[in-house]
């Protein structure tokens, strides 16, 4: 098996899981707004989503996209609904991490602002968010490798990334043991990374808050 | 028309419970054991476990799968689907539960363990008798939450041709021309089966909850000293 075959196997995995995780951020935003508006429906709209996302194995999402969204007639290529679907199914998880960061905020702070008339985006900007931040950045940090985990999935509809690449090796006579536990590796040590970050930012804040008391 | 759909569909959905329970039953006693031994064992032991543990919650659980479906055959270990399904799930369980058993293992104080030995009870009964129904009120609410996480992960036979519910709805949708709609009707299944388990989680952690206020009311005895 050449390099080039496995790089390019690599940049699968890492272009799905990139691209997936800035799908989830974004329409997360939608979510964690909806979720915490004042509108009933749309609080409920995104009870509805987070529910029914999580609810359903990603598997099943997948197979949904892939095989049921045609536009004129012509599916998804598999790389783009593998990144449709885990983005979709990622808002729920990353919308609820904003969420966790927003609410770890005391309200008698809000109520403070709010008293002080100081602008909602300011005190958003300049008090909230500098708070919630680190939970969101953990939060977002166990995500992502869930996330590159889940990226496998995508073997299943014909992404030619790690998992699938792995798998049509073995078929073809590679040692299963030697080839899979290999693989397995690969992932943890792409995690690895991300790992370490939320550590140590998750120790930042445990020392600023022995810092406050 | 749509009654028999879901019909068509239920034979997979028993297959995906039966294969949710048999990895649960594995890999459950398999993950108190990893428990025990992160929370008292020595040193090398809780190397060895720590290590098979990072493995277990590291590898994508469908890699796992392969590893014990296709990669044991080349140790000379040949599964079935069904056995290679519940060997992998079980030891994914048990590497992702290790740690709700040993942290719940050492919240328990100290001092039960020297009162239960001051009572002269062995290892065994203090195990038994003291901190295992302590313990099972702080694991069964984390446990009960990730048997819906194993319950998904078992939409992965389908990749080693067991027929469970995707591989039904994907048989029905290809042979029907509409994979959409059965797969809408699993998707439907497994979010009511995983609401189902979520009740069911609520309930006991409100039974405990109850159950644990009971017992911290103050006992109205004449050995309270400080009455």
């Amino acid at each position: 098996m050449s390099a080039e075959i496995l790089l390019r196997s690599l940049g699968f995995t890492l272009l799905v899981t990139g691209a997936s995780f800035a799908v989830a951020a974004v329409l997360g935003l939608f979510v964690v707004a909806a979720r915490r508006s004042g509108n009933r429906i749309l609080r409920g709209a995104a009870t509805l989503w987070i529910t029914v996302m999580r609810g359903v194995p990603p598997l099943v999402w997948l197979f949904v996209v892939f095989f049921g969204i045609t536009i004129q007639g012509a599916r998804l290529t598999p790389v783009s609904a593998a990144i449709v679907t885990l983005g979709a199914v990622g808002s729920a998880y990353l919308g609820e991490a904003y969420r966790a960061g927003l609410e770890s905020v005391p309200a008698s702070q809000r109520e403070a602002l709010s008293a002080l008339s100081v602008p909602r985006w300011a005190s958003l900007r300049l008090v909230i968010l500098p708070q919630a931040l680190p939970i969101m950045v953990s939060a977002g940090a166990a995500f992502g490798i869930h996330l590159l985990k889940d990226t496998a999935l995508a073997s299943l509809i014909g992404v030619q990334e790690m998992t699938y690449l792995t798998n049509d090796a073995v078929q073809r006579g590679a040692d299963g043991f030697v080839a899979f536990f290999l693989l397995g590796l690969a992932y943890l040590a792409l995690s690895a990374p991300v790992g370490m970050l939320a550590r140590s930012i998750e120790q930042r804040v445990q020392r600023n808050r022995m810092a406050v008391a | 028309m749509m009654l028999e759909d879901i019909q068509a569909l239920l034979p997979g959905l028993g297959l995906s419970v039966r294969l949710m329970i048999a990895s649960l039953a594995i890999g459950l006693p398999l993950g108190l054991a990893a428990g025990l031994a992160l929370f008292e064992g020595g040193r090398a032991l809780r190397f060895a476990v720590a290590l098979f543990t990072e493995i277990g919650r590291g590898f994508p659980a469908l890699v796992t799968l392969y590893l014990f479906y296709f990669g044991l055959p080349s140790l000379g270990v040949v599964l079935d689907a069904f056995p290679a399904l519940v060997a992998a799930f079980g030891y994914t369980t048990a590497a992702y539960t290790a740690d709700i058993f040993r942290s719940a293992l050492a919240s328990i104080p100290k001092a039960q363990r020297e009162a239960a030995a001051a009572l002269a009870l062995g290892r065994w009964k203090t195990f038994l008798l003291v901190i295992c129904p302590q313990a099972v009120r702080i694991v069964l609410p984390p446990v009960i939450g990730f048997s819906i996480i194993v319950f998904q992960g078992t939409a992965l036979a389908y990749s080693i041709g067991l027929r469970e519910l995707v591989s039904r709805a994907y048989d029905q949708g290809t042979l029907r021309f509409d994979t959409l709609h059965f797969m809408l009707i699993a998707a439907g299944m497994y979010l009511a089966v995983a609401l189902g388990i979520a009740a069911v989680a609520r309930v006991v952690q409100h039974r405990i909850e109850g159950t644990a206020k009971i017992k911290a009311r103050p006992a109205p005895s004449t050995l309270s000293t400080t009455a």
